[in-house]
């Protein structure tokens, strides 16, 4: 869906002086040749320490950047330098619980978001998405009222009721409690199997989603270090009767025969190296 | 069809204001102090020719000065004022993510408080009128409306190209502080400026309120029609036609500018 080759970005900061010294332009390089693809219908996960390069990059595929080098490839058309296209396919959650009006309700905020986003948009629409993310009964408190969490979930409302191609999160469930977790990466897992979408996703926590996410980036100082993807190997089941059986995917028919009998279930999981990227 | 998007900001900066009913109610009552103050100073001063040129009294003089001047100071103040606040609130990203051209943005950012500026003007020359005596001749205000208009606009010019600097700069309120302050001074809000010495003069012909106080105050006091001022109108349109394209091209640098240096939300 999206295939980004050696992309490269540099932080320019303008400091006449630092301390007495004239320093003028200070550069921070931030991406050193990223390569990556955003592949349709799965969930893409970005995995490195602060520094790493995750935002800057989420924050060029949301057109809020420009990339100094390297090419970003959609449908086609390589669109590095129309920060307005990147913009039009993509909801961006920045993990930044200010990004909102304080002073308006939280139907206000997205109420005002939408009508920038879209050209044409229903009340409707957002009452089902603040259903879905548990937030309907909060519509109308002042966003300065609402807990981290449910801001936190606000934003992943304004992000999908953009319905952009490619969803980009950032550190999307800080702050959202284990049940509410559940419930919003089910319902991603099949929003993303929608027509043509992907899912980008940077997390400190990454490991939380391995068993969510279809693929998997590691970057470290602006590069990708490793890029692996999470295959399921099996199933670890527990029967009633205290026995223990790993099935592997190819047999899992196997322990469906006995259904009834089945108490608990642990997928297993490998990172393997992705050779398609 | 695609509507221009100006009306959602204009709900948001309207529910915002509400928000803070005190400071809303404060707002209101320093209009009444502000006439008071120079209803008093207009008592204890005694005017020249200089005045009388523009209008029967001190007071009617000044009012007039203040309203439209704080007009003016909202075009060139606004903008870059909506750029910091967004930067700080931490939304200036997400309104850039927006499906809004350059010019929604900068209309959004200015609609609400240029009708509240509007309504602020009506009401201070209403209650001049109502209560202190102030007399105007309505005959010909359309004039002066379009001065009004075309003073804003050329006002406007300079605020966007001061947020423009802020984007890039980071710093861009001196500069419109010092304009504002120097507008004050040169183009004759609170004293006609041909007081000024006479090596001084040449610069209040730089500034658009200057032709704007001088046509408003000739047209809302002494009743003037357009014939006898439309060479100041004229340079009022002049100035706005070339400076506002230009302000607009300005800050659409100054926004790429900074999406390559990564500094758009950084202040």
């Amino acid at each position: 869906m999206i295939k980004i080759k050696d992309l490269q970005k540099t932080y320019v900061i303008h400091k006449l002086f630092d301390g007495f010294n004239i320093v003028g332009k200070k550069k921070v390089p931030a991406l050193n040749g990223i390569d990556l693809e955003i592949k349709k219908g799965m969930i893409t996960g970005l995995v490195g320490p602060n520094g790493a390069g995750k935002t800057t990059l989420m924050k060029i595929l949301a057109g809020i950047l420009i990339a100094d080098e390297g090419s970003i490839e959609y449908l086609g058309r390589d669109v590095v330098n129309t920060p307005d296209i990147l913009n039009d396919i993509t909801g961006w959650v920045n993990g930044e619980e200010r990004s909102f009006y304080w002073r308006l309700t939280l139907m206000e905020n997205l109420r005002f978001f939408m009508a920038l986003f879209l050209d044409e948009w229903r009340d409707s629409d957002l009452e089902d998405m603040l259903k879905v993310l548990g937030l309907e009964e909060f519509k109308n408190r002042a966003f300065r009222m609402l807990s981290s969490g449910m801001k936190a979930r606000a934003q992943l409302a304004r992000a999908l009721l953009k319905q952009p191609k490619i969803l980009i999160l950032d550190e999307p469930f800080t702050n959202i409690d284990q049940s509410s977790r559940k419930v919003i990466k089910e319902f991603l897992k099949k929003w993303v199997l929608e027509e043509d979408r992907a899912i980008l996703i940077s997390s400190h926590h990454i490991e939380e989603l391995e068993d969510w996410l279809d693929n998997r980036y590691s970057l470290k100082d602006g590069r990708n270090t490793e890029n692996t993807k999470t295959v399921m190997k099996g199933v670890e089941v527990l029967f009633a009767d205290g026995t223990k059986e790993t099935i592997d995917m190819g047999r899992i028919s196997r322990a469906f025969g006995r259904s009834d009998e089945i108490r608990k279930c642990k997928l297993i999981k490998e990172d393997v190296l992705d050779e398609n990227v | 069809m695609r509507m221009f998007k100006i009306l959602p900001f204009i709900k948001r900066d309207l529910k915002t204001f509400t928000s803070y009913p005190v400071s809303m109610i404060f707002s209101s009552l320093s209009v009444f102090l502000t006439l008071f103050i120079f209803y008093f100073l207009s008592k204890a001063i005694t005017v020249g020719e200089s005045i009388l040129a523009y209008a029967p009294d001190y007071f009617s003089f000044v009012i007039i000065g203040i309203a439209f001047s704080s007009a003016v100071s909202t075009g060139l103040n606004t903008i870059s004022a909506s750029v910091r606040t967004e930067q700080s609130r931490g939304t200036f990203e997400m309104l850039l993510s927006g499906r809004i051209t350059t010019v929604e943005l900068l209309a959004g950012f200015l609609t609400f408080d240029t009708i509240f500026e509007i309504v602020r003007i009506i009401i201070i020359l209403t209650l001049a009128a109502f209560f202190f005596g102030l007399k105007l001749d309505l005959s010909h205000c359309w004039v002066s409306a379009v001065f009004l208009i075309f003073t804003f606009l050329s006002f406007l010019s300079f605020g966007i190209i001061s947020a423009g600097v802020i984007i890039i700069t980071k710093r861009g309120d001196p500069v419109s502080f010092f304009i504002n302050q120097a507008n004050i001074l040169f183009s004759g809000v609170y004293f006609p400026y041909e007081n000024l010495p006479s090596w001084l003069r040449p610069i209040s012909y730089l500034f658009p309120t200057t032709y704007a106080l001088k046509g408003i105050r000739m047209n809302l006091l002494m009743g003037a029609p357009i014939g006898e001022v439309y060479r100041e109108l004229l340079i009022l349109v002049g100035l706005t036609l070339v400076m506002l394209p230009l302000s607009i091209a300005f800050f659409q640098a100054a926004l790429n500018r900074s999406r390559r240096w990564g500094t758009l939300s950084t202040y």
